[in-house]
């Protein structure tokens, strides 16, 4: 079964917008706010937020694994997102898919 | 007026304003500046207090300069109406910061960047654009400030506090105990453990200086790992925090403190000799974008904000020649760090024999850290963790690095490292053990309020490099069982 950004990544996201926007994440490319409701944010930041939701897995430790507070997502979540990023990032059915830089 | 006599004008304003931004100033020891320049420093701090009593959210004000340090995102009202009156300046920045304007925007004031490879360059950076503005609060001392003073800016290097050296005051630099200047701050640890008078040593810094790894030495990258290198979790996270204290105790407000600027281009100094020593090469992530909003008439002049959203300083890179920035250090022969040659002295025994970890009865770390300072490891025991070790070589490219991890780390901590034979007991309690087989120690500087203004807590890691501990170990002990000890203690 397809998984797209809306409603599947969407949802996993949906409960940590609002604390991730006070947020700015600095790049070799700028500097940038992560609003993880929004498919144009989240494609662009979508390898940083791998490293970051893969931090707790034996082997993948990372400065900032994330949520915070020892709260990784369950496994079958962040499956999903790889799941999302293998298929290219689609947004939903029959939309066009990111075509900007991955930073 | 025509237009050339208009053309000559504006270039002579944008000349002189060139002129101010990028004359080469001197950052000196705070002990030896002369009256008028210690005067001009603090009447520009006055100034900058000044305007943020009327307006907390001018970004050349005081508040704002110091929420850079570590308040990511502040409500910025359309007209501001909140008046600081008598309340003290850190209850009235607090409560400035924690404001939320139905008619208002968001402003980011800035993320220091702690526990990772850009830890220098953006303190640099930062300091970079405060010594701008107390350059350009008053130039040539026209303005009478709250206190009554008026002294001309246009020539302040923000000074430096050489925290190696014995205080010139009890335990602090006399301008900063003097009660009566803007430089005095409330709550600082002046009067609890009065024995506690120098906690780093001269000898500690030049033998963390001559460590050329830049990851060991300036901390690791980010994206993945990430970690303190040895400057900033064995000197500065421990001098904030248990030595300097108060405000300076909590990341997020830290720079409240006007010792934070002093204690902080020291900091920048010691960079500075970082570079001399081992250039910057090997210096990474110099392409990142250093996080914070800060008043665009200063930004140098090939700043480019790259493509993101949030406001920056530009890239580390800016920020790597000192004489582009507009200042250099004047030394004092106390600042001198002493040479490799002194420090191999330094680390012999009465009898001119060098001290062999684990064999002599002195640690030649323990001596590093502790001798001539009041700071001593934890004697009381913690949280204990062991690791079975088989002593053989490392190198540069087979490191021997143990890392920490703490899980939901609310508030700063210490961990103190200790190389045994694994058949002698790590009695952390008995003196001799702790003098004999001490190899590092390492504190984590977090924020028990918030971090970065979230309110989650993060899991938080600790690197430690025995590289050399492995191979100093190997000379006497190859291929014996030994055990790491670490002693974990709360601050
Ligand atoms: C699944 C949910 C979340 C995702 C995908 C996410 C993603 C990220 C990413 C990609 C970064 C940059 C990491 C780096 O620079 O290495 C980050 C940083 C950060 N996040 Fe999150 N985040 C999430 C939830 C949260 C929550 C719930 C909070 C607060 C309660 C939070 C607070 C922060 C903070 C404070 C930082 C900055 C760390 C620093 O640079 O010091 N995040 N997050």
């Amino acid at each position: 079964m397809s998984v797209y950004f809306d409603p599947d990544i969407k949802n996993i996201f949906a409960p940590y917008v609002q604390p991730m926007l006070e947020v700015s994440i600095a790049t070799d490319q700028g500097t940038f706010s992560l609003d993880l409701s929004n498919y144009e944010s989240v494609c662009r930041l979508s390898q940083r937020i791998k490293i970051a939701i893969e931090g707790y897995m034996p082997g993948k430790e990372t400065a900032h694994p994330m949520p915070p507070g020892n709260n990784p997502l369950p496994d079958r979540d962040i499956q999903k997102y790889n799941d999302w990023l293998d298929a290219g990032m689609p947004e939903k059915e029959g939309a066009e898919t990111f075509e900007g830089v991955i930073v | 007026m025509n237009q050339i006599h208009k053309w000559v004008l504006s270039g002579i304003i944008i000349c002189s304003l060139v002129l101010v931004a990028n004359a080469q100033v001197t950052r000196k020891n705070i002990d030896q500046l002369t009256p008028e320049e210690l005067g001009a420093y603090e009447h520009a701090i006055q100034l900058l207090r000044d305007r943020s009593a009327k307006n907390p959210y001018l970004l050349d004000g005081y508040a704002w300069q110091a929420w850079v340090h570590n308040k990511n995102r502040v409500s910025v009202p359309k007209k501001n109406t909140l008046k600081q009156g008598k309340m003290n300046p850190t209850r009235f920045y607090e409560k400035a910061a924690s404001q939320t304007y139905s008619d208002g925007t968001y402003g980011y004031p800035g993320m220091c960047e702690h526990g990772k490879d850009i830890f220098l360059v953006w303190h640099r950076a930062q300091f970079y654009y405060f010594e701008q503005i107390l350059q350009n609060t008053d130039p040539e001392g026209t303005i009478v400030d709250s206190k009554g003073n008026k002294y001309p800016t246009k020539d302040i290097g923000v000074p430096y506090w050489n925290f190696t050296q014995k205080p010139s005051g009890k335990k602090f630099p006399k301008a900063y105990e003097n009660k009566k200047s803007v430089l005095f701050h409330e709550g600082r640890n002046l009067e609890n453990n009065p024995e506690y008078k120098e906690f780093t040593s001269p000898e500690l810094l030049a033998s963390l200086l001559d460590e050329p790894d830049w990851p060991t030495f300036g901390g690791y990258v980010n994206a993945t790992n990430g970690g303190y290198g040895t400057f900033e979790a064995q000197m500065h996270n421990p001098m904030h925090t248990p030595f300097i204290g108060g405000d300076m105790t909590y990341p997020s407000r830290a720079a409240y403190d006007p010792i934070f600027y002093s204690f902080h281009s020291y900091i920048d100094y010691v960079f500075e000799a970082w570079i001399e020593r081992h250039g910057t090469d090997d210096i990474t992530s110099t392409d990142y974008f250093l996080r914070a909003e800060q008043p665009q008439e200063f930004n140098l002049p090939d700043f480019n904000p790259g493509m993101g959203d949030r406001p920056n300083m530009g890239q580390a890179k800016l920020y790597f020649d000192i004489k582009k920035l507009g200042y250099q250090f004047k030394s004092e022969p106390d600042d001198t760090i002493y040479t490799k040659q002194q420090i191999e002295t330094f680390l012999q025994d009465e009898n001119g024999m060098p001290l062999e970890l684990a064999k002599s009865d002195l640690s030649p770390y323990y001596k590093l850290f502790y001798e001539g300072v009041s700071r001593k490891p934890e004697a009381t025991v913690g949280k204990l963790i062991t690791n079975d070790v088989t002593v053989k070589p490392a190198s540069k490219k087979q490191p021997y690095l143990y890392t920490y991890t703490e899980p939901n780390a609310s508030s700063s901590y210490q961990i103190d490292l200790y190389m045994h034979p694994k058949k002698v007991k790590a009695e952390i309690s008995s003196e001799k053990f702790r003098k004999k087989y001490f190899v590092a120690t390492s504190t984590a500087w977090l924020d028990p309020e918030h971090h970065h203004g979230s309110n989650g807590m993060m899991d938080h890691k600790l690197n430690v490099d025995l590289t050399k501990v492995m191979n100093d170990l190997d000379k006497n002990f190859d291929k014996q069982a030994f055990q790491l000890t670490i002693n974990h203690t709360k601050l």
